[in-house]
């Protein structure tokens, strides 16, 4: 018992897990995937807006089919329960009462949990030493604090879409909601170095994380230094003002075995001069080519990446990669996400791993973020169905009978997708 | 080093870290250090390479100085020490069987070839937590390949979805491989700091950029296996079932992004109307009845209305700065935000409210240096900038003395060039 206690990193932890969408929810999984008991907090009136959205099992819309929703809710039970019941809240602060949740987490704008008597003021009442996390776009305080929106606006508001995209164009932004995921391996620490200053001192608190404040700390040394000389970086392509050839460049097209796509690409990052002799030779180029410094590459770029492309289109990406990496050149494939399905370092490390899910069977989950030796996470269980663990859950923590649990259900104040 | 403020027990006090990482890894090295940890942070004599890292800043002598360096580095105590020299390697011996954490980025296997890799240390220091930052992770076909931020970036997936359909892929315009890894590593390690406080257990933390990278694809990984399709690059635009929507638009003096839901293109032409003229139809346009599946008809009468209201709003906004559009989405809460620029950033009233921004006086630039605040808020354990990033081997003596070594030996090992 001691052996296997000392192998789960969060043995014993209990969580109770108010968040939705992607800041939180990817959050408390840190915790799940690591053995800690998560119980989130959802209802079918208003679930998790992600279940809403793709991709769905076998392509089809439904509120039990969603993976962009399952892949941040991995090993976590389900309490389905309406909070905008007065009767649900009741339920919710016995079941505080009576589990005291180690951590609480939450992530609705500053006034929700308030307007229930459940964010932290209220709470350390009856659990004086929780750690209450809350995380929204803007932080629980300031002018701005009550405006909600997704990561999309907190990563255009943290400078992320002004500096992705082509000079002569406008923003084109990285791809999704970029803020909600910079946020959570820090929110997950933060958490956890709470934890471990209550293990020291037996006292909780509460954090706040703005989501924006956060997301720009991924960008820190340019704003710093708009503060020292007014200058403001801009976006610039595949540009790096330390490296040329700095590019990603067309391949030979190829049709894939998990889709219908054929474009191909590969991404070269030269940084060394050494580096640019090697590949300067692969390609057979001039003399007076190769004998080029950083600063004349750059300013021959045109006629450079063209004598490149010619190159590169000649075959598939995988083959131009492992050609340049066999002489230790930077580069490497720009996969599509089929692409990394068939990654064989993504295959060695058993990244991609298939979970069941209750109702619609095997779901594709990304595998974790990180690796530990002695206390390595785990993917146990599918996202579960909103209310799944219901019964489980009230017989458990508030020894309900099953007709007290269908009456509660009869009520509405317990929910269920199912 | 003196520290600018008075002693105080940050979350992660008791832990000492020694960061022997580079470039964009160091932002987990600089969390710990804000959350209390006393990290000490290792580089070679002659300096770190992230110190050549942009952007620069003058100093009072008038040579550029790193803000890279700077703005990853504060909170750190900085040595010197060659770890290529068995001098070297023995005091770096001794500073492990004091510390509770290694963070380190180099190449796999190259501290094994040092005799100091993994084996070794937790062999000395059973309870070390040792955190890897790297490329593609320590073993497996791609562990050896060499990197960049573009390459990591590409293989972690990132730039195949992001920029123009017309275009090539691209990578977002700062380097960001590295220091999404380092988040993930700071996560892990403080995880794995806890749990060897508690069970008197080290380990191996592996944190690989490519995944890390991929971790940041939102919901693109499961298309292929249920939908038999890749997402692909739509730059301003974004699928709405079977139109492109636009989610930047251009203003006045920039762009601002908009989510194109019904209640924010209901509250935008709301507005709209208050100023100009809108055409009656499209006011009443039923935007809660549109169904835009992505076997809808393009050309179908709610593809067609989404179309009109969004040209409508298009031409509206390029006439309005972004402080005048977020100001009504405040008020109105509109899904629709600035696409800030770090100018931008610096006005916020939000940021200021919460006082964000410190001012720090850095030795190396002899002024003081506006620094991003903290990560977050914690009410009992609250994150501050203890000191700013130390110069090369700043705190050699203070550490060095620490571990045992004489003041003649401390000399001795800067004569040889060891510290």
């Amino acid at each position: 018992m001691a052996e296997r206690t000392q192998n789960i990193l969060f043995n014993g932890l209990k969580v109770l897990d108010f968040t939705w969408v992607g800041v939180g929810p990817i959050t408390t999984k840190y915790l799940a995937d690591h053995g800690a008991d998560v119980i989130k907090i959802e209802s079918v009136s208003k679930p998790d807006v992600l279940r809403g959205a793709p991709p769905f099992k076998d392509g089809i819309p439904g509120i039990n089919r969603s993976q962009f929703s399952g892949n941040y809710n991995s090993n976590k039970r389900n309490l389905g329960l309406n909070l905008a019941i007065p009767q649900s809240r009741q339920l919710i602060r016995n079941l505080i009462s009576k589990w005291k949740p180690d951590v609480i987490a939450e992530s609705f704008t500053p006034r929700v949990m308030k307007s229930w008597e459940l964010d932290y003021v209220s709470i350390k009442k009856l659990l004086p030493d929780v750690i209450y996390f809350s995380t929204c776009l803007m932080g629980q305080f300031g002018p701005h604090n009550n405006y909600a929106g997704y990561g999309q606006l907190a990563g255009a508001m943290a400078g992320f879409y002004e500096i992705t995209g082509w000079p002569d164009r406008g923003p084109a932004g990285p791809y999704g909601a970029y803020s909600d995921f910079l946020n959570p391996p820090v929110a997950f620490g933060s958490i956890v170095a709470a934890l471990d200053y209550r293990d020291r001192h037996g006292r909780g608190q509460h954090i706040d994380l703005s989501q924006y404040e956060g997301a720009m700390h991924f960008l820190s040394p340019h704003i710093m230094k708009y503060n020292e000389d007014g200058s403001i970086l801009e976006r610039k392509g595949n540009e790096d003002d330390e490296m040329y050839p700095h590019g990603i460049y067309r391949c030979l097209d190829h049709k894939r075995s998990l889709t219908d796509i054929t474009e191909s690409w590969i991404a070269i990052a030269i940084r060394t001069e050494a580096q640019w002799l090697d590949f300067a030779k692969l390609l057979n180029l001039s003399k007076e080519t190769s004998d080029q410094n950083l600063k004349e590459r750059k300013s021959d770029r045109d006629r450079i990446d063209h004598l490149i492309t010619a190159w590169t289109s000649r075959d598939e990406s995988r083959s131009i990669m492992n050609l340049l990496q066999s002489h230790k050149i930077p580069s490497g494939m720009v996969q599509s996400q089929s692409d990394m399905w068939e990654d064989p370092q993504l295959e060695h490390q058993g990244f991609f791993q298939w979970l069941r899910h209750t109702e619609v069977g095997p779901m594709p989950y990304d595998g974790l973020q990180f690796q530990l030796s002695e206390t390595p996470g785990k993917l146990t269980r599918a996202q579960a169905m909103v209310g799944e663990d219901n019964k489980e859950i009230l017989t458990e923590i508030l020894s309900m009978g099953s007709s007290e649990v269908q009456t509660l259900l009869n009520e509405g104040v317990l929910e269920q997708s199912f | 080093m003196a520290s600018l403020n008075p002693p105080f027990q940050g979350a992660l006090f008791p832990y000492t870290v020694l960061d022997l990482s580079e470039g964009g890894h160091n932002i987990c090295g600089r969390l710990l250090g804000d959350m209390g940890a006393n990290v000490i942070r290792i580089e070679p004599p002659k300096g770190s390479q992230t110190r050549l890292r942009g952007p620069f800043a003058l100093d009072s002598d008038g040579s550029p100085k790193s803000l890279y360096w700077a703005a990853y580095n504060s909170n750190k105590k900085g040595i010197s020490l060659a770890l290529d020299t068995e001098a070297g390697r023995q005091v770096f011996l001794k500073l492990v069987d004091q510390s509770d954490a290694i963070l380190e980025s180099f190449q796999p296997k190259y501290l094994d070839s040092l005799n100091i890799g993994y084996e070794t240390l937790i062999d000395r220091n059973p309870q070390l937590v040792h955190t890897t930052m790297t490329p593609f992770g320590p073993t497996g076909p791609y562990a050896g390949f060499v990197s960049t931020d573009l390459i990591s970036s590409a293989m972690g997936g990132m730039p195949f979805i992001s920029g123009d359909e017309d275009r090539p892929p691209v990578r977002i315009s700062f380097p960001q491989a590295e220091l999404v890894a380092g988040s993930q590593a700071f996560g892990a390690t403080v995880a794995a700091l806890r749990h060897s406080r508690n069970y008197k257990i080290g380990q191996h933390v592996d944190v690989s950029e490519q995944i890390s990278v991929m971790w940041t694809l939102m919901n693109a990984t499961p298309f292929p296996k249920l939908h038999g399709t890749d997402v692909t690059r739509t730059g301003a635009f974004r699928k709405r079932g079977p139109i492109d929507a636009r989610h930047v638009f251009k203003c006045a003096d920039g762009y601002v992004s908009m989510n194109a839901q019904a209640k924010t293109l209901k509250g935008l032409l709301a507005w709209i109307s208050e100023e100009i003229e809108v055409e009656k139809e499209i006011l009443e346009f039923d935007m809660d009845e549109w169904e835009l599946k992505p076997d809808s008809d393009p050309h179908g009468k709610d593809a067609t209305e989404f179309k009109r209201v969004e040209k409508t709003i298009e031409s509206f906004l390029s006439k309005k700065t972004k402080h005048k559009i977020f100001g009504k989405a405040l008020e109105a809460k509109l899904l629709l935000a600035p696409c800030n620029t770090v100018e931008d950033i610096r006005k916020s009233p939000q940021l200021e409210a919460r006082s964000f921004w410190l001012d720090i006086y850095h030795p190396e630039f002899s002024r003081n240096i506006t620094h991003l605040g903290p990560y977050m808020k914690m009410s009992e354990t609250p994150l501050k900038i203890f000191f700013p990033s130390p110069s090369i081997g700043g705190d050699n003596e203070e550490i060095f003395k620490d571990i045992g070594l004489s003041l003649a030996q401390i000399e001795k090992l800067e004569k040889e060039e060891v510290i």
